[in-house]
């Protein structure tokens, strides 16, 4: 219980760590948002009013503790480009990258592991051999890139192959994110989703299975294997029941750790495909200097990622095989 | 050394050498822009309107997609291997300072490890490119602050286990200075991590100026880079694939070069610690 609770405090703490972080990051860059917002023939007068508007004459440690107040709240800010509130444009992006994100995490890390594990058992042999470049060099495909090759395929591709393009997918224009009224609507996202969900899980899988297989050789390594086959399992068994079970806890943790990658890889693929998403309202911010919202997107997916590593350091103990059934 | 890893060390040689010699043999100009109509959208291995050969074919606006590569990859390299040296450096000097001095020190740096951390590197960098001027040392400097992290925890803990070691007592013993303990007889022996994760940075670095560059954030045309190649192409996917086809291929050859290499190095000093 007080192992529960220290490990909720650091979390917190890591969390306000964060929002300091980032809060200090926007307000030591040059130049102030009042200057972006206003056209450059503006006066004194009007950039004065501007800055007693945002609050951006009070001194830095009133802001910073305006700022974490509203935080705490729940108010993000007002989006300097489009004057509405940030929680309004978080709030229809999130689920649209949640959707893509867990769809193609869990397919990384089935992909990942059977792979990582189907390598192991051949350690050496050529097949692991061709396997370990293959995921490498997917690994090592810029996400964008491979998204804009996916693109040209089902596009130029495709209709040099002379498909049809009822049959074809499509590489962009998601009509209605978020809004699934009927089958047709669910039929729509599920045909705009494969291109990108493949893309991140190809990827992803490839980073997974990397250290998937040396964590299993290292569990085969161990007296697990042979304790197992001693007792008369067959190999299949022995393999799948015990080794890649010990070598579980490992994976998984490296799974949470690779959750930033994911979470990079999917900022690209939704700009690239146009997909509504957090990564996508990112990358707009970006373009338009708009700071509440950067400031709120990283600070999101900071405590993504802060909530999974919690996650993953308390469901940890539970997966592994040897801790018994206290 | 398996054949996997010599081939990609003889890879990234040909490619630094060809980089670094290529732009002064090629005799064009890869940045003029000289008869567009005649020459633009050449594809690979053909000859333009202007009876010019290209290898790899002309971009949109007329230039040969090698000249642009070779010079390009200078820059991507650059920066690559500069974001990830000095994240390296970086991340030794915190490392051995948290590892050695227990206390407000190790607390300090790694807690600002464990921040740094939990942002995605990407969405710090895009925060930052974001923020300050975009550019090539703005870039360097982004990938040394938010690449240091993990090089500093192995770093931390293989001098912490190092300090125990009956060898640093008895050069304390003999009166070696700290400095003197430090620089000759624990830095060596922590050295094998920081070279393993400095050759899988290079890797990830030129990936992220790509992605960068790509979005328009890294480096600046008219100054090629392989991301902004990349980002060049992206309107010409249908009609000109190669334009965009012929940077990706360069990014993924060098990546995955170095991820190999980085690999085998990282087994090998995992094989020498089991014994």
């Amino acid at each position: 219980m007080a192992h529960l609770l220290r490990r909720f405090g650091t979390a917190f703490i890591l969390l306000w760590l964060v929002c300091t972080l980032t809060f200090a990051l926007v307000h030591s860059a040059p130049g102030d948002a009042a200057l972006l917002l206003l056209p450059p023939e503006a006066d004194a007068a009007t950039l004065a009013r501007l800055r007693a508007d945002l609050q951006l004459d009070a001194p830095l440690l009133q802001q910073y503790l305006r700022w974490l107040g509203n935080i705490a709240r729940g108010d993000l800010g007002t989006s300097l480009a489009t004057g509405r509130p940030v929680t309004e444009s978080v709030a229809a992006a999130l689920p649209v990258s949640m959707g893509l994100g867990l769809s193609s995490l869990l397919l990384t890390v089935l992909l990942g592991v059977s792979m990582g594990s189907a390598q192991a058992r051949r350690a050496g042999s050529p097949a692991d051999t061709a396997l370990t470049v293959l995921s490498t060099t997917l690994y090592s495909a810029p996400t964008f890139w491979l998204s804009l090759a996916a693109v040209a395929a089902v596009t130029v591709g495709a209709a040099s192959l002379g498909i049809p393009p009822k049959w074809r997918l499509p590489a962009f224009a998601l009509r209605d994110p978020g809004v699934l009224h009927d089958g047709a609507a669910m039929l729509d996202l599920l045909r705009h989703a494969v291109l990108p969900v493949l893309v991140l899980a190809l990827t992803g899988a490839a980073g997974v299975a990397r250290f998937a297989r040396s964590a299993i050789v290292e569990a085969a390594r161990g007296d697990v294997r042979r304790t197992a086959l001693g007792k008369g399992l067959t190999t299949r068994a022995a393999w799948t029941r015990h080794v890649v079970r010990v070598a579980l806890p490992s994976i998984a943790a490296l799974v949470a750790l690779s959750v930033p990658g994911i979470v990079a890889g999917s900022v690209f693929v939704e700009g690239v495909f146009a997909w509504p998403g957090m990564g996508k309202l990112l990358l707009t911010a970006v373009a338009q200097r708009d700071h509440p919202v950067i400031l709120a997107v990283t600070l999101l997916y900071a405590a993504a990622v802060i909530v999974t590593n919690l996650l993953t350091d308390l469901v940890l103990p539970f997966l592994d095989p040897r801790r018994g059934r206290a | 050394m398996p054949r996997r890893v010599q081939l990609s060390c003889v890879a990234l040689l040909l490619l630094v050498v060809a980089c670094v010699a290529g732009p002064m043999l090629l005799q064009r100009d890869p940045t003029a822009i000289g008869d567009v109509l005649a020459q633009r959208y050449a594809a690979p291995l053909a000859t333009d309107a202007t009876g010019v050969w290209h290898l790899f074919g002309t971009d949109a606006f007329g230039r040969d997609v090698l000249a642009r590569l070779l010079l390009a990859g200078r820059l991507s390299l650059l920066v690559g291997v500069a974001g990830a040296v000095l994240s390296g450096f970086t991340g030794a000097l915190l490392g051995v300072l948290a590892g050695w001095r227990a206390g407000w020190m190790d607390m300090l740096i790694t807690a600002a490890a464990d921040m740094l951390q939990a942002i995605p590197r990407l969405v710090l960098l895009l925060a930052c490119a974001a923020l300050w001027r975009p550019g090539i040392p703005t870039l360097v400097t982004v990938l040394a602050l938010t690449g240091w992290m993990g090089v500093a925890r192995l770093v931390r803990a293989e001098v912490q286990g190092l300090v125990q070691r009956d060898f640093v007592a008895a050069a304390l013993a003999l009166g070696a200075s700290p400095k003197r303990l430090l620089a000759l007889h624990v830095l060596p022996n922590a050295i094998a991590p920081v070279l393993v994760a400095t050759t899988l940075g290079i890797g990830s670095a030129i990936m992220l100026e790509s992605g960068l560059s790509f979005l328009g954030l890294g480096v600046q045309p008219p100054s090629p880079s392989w991301g902004n190649m990349i980002a060049g192409g992206r309107e010409h996917l249908v009609t000109a694939p190669w334009i965009a086809l012929a940077p990706g291929l360069a990014v993924v050859i060098t990546v995955t070069a170095a991820t190999l290499i980085g690999d085998w190095l990282q087994e090998r000093a995992a094989g020498q610690a089991r014994g």
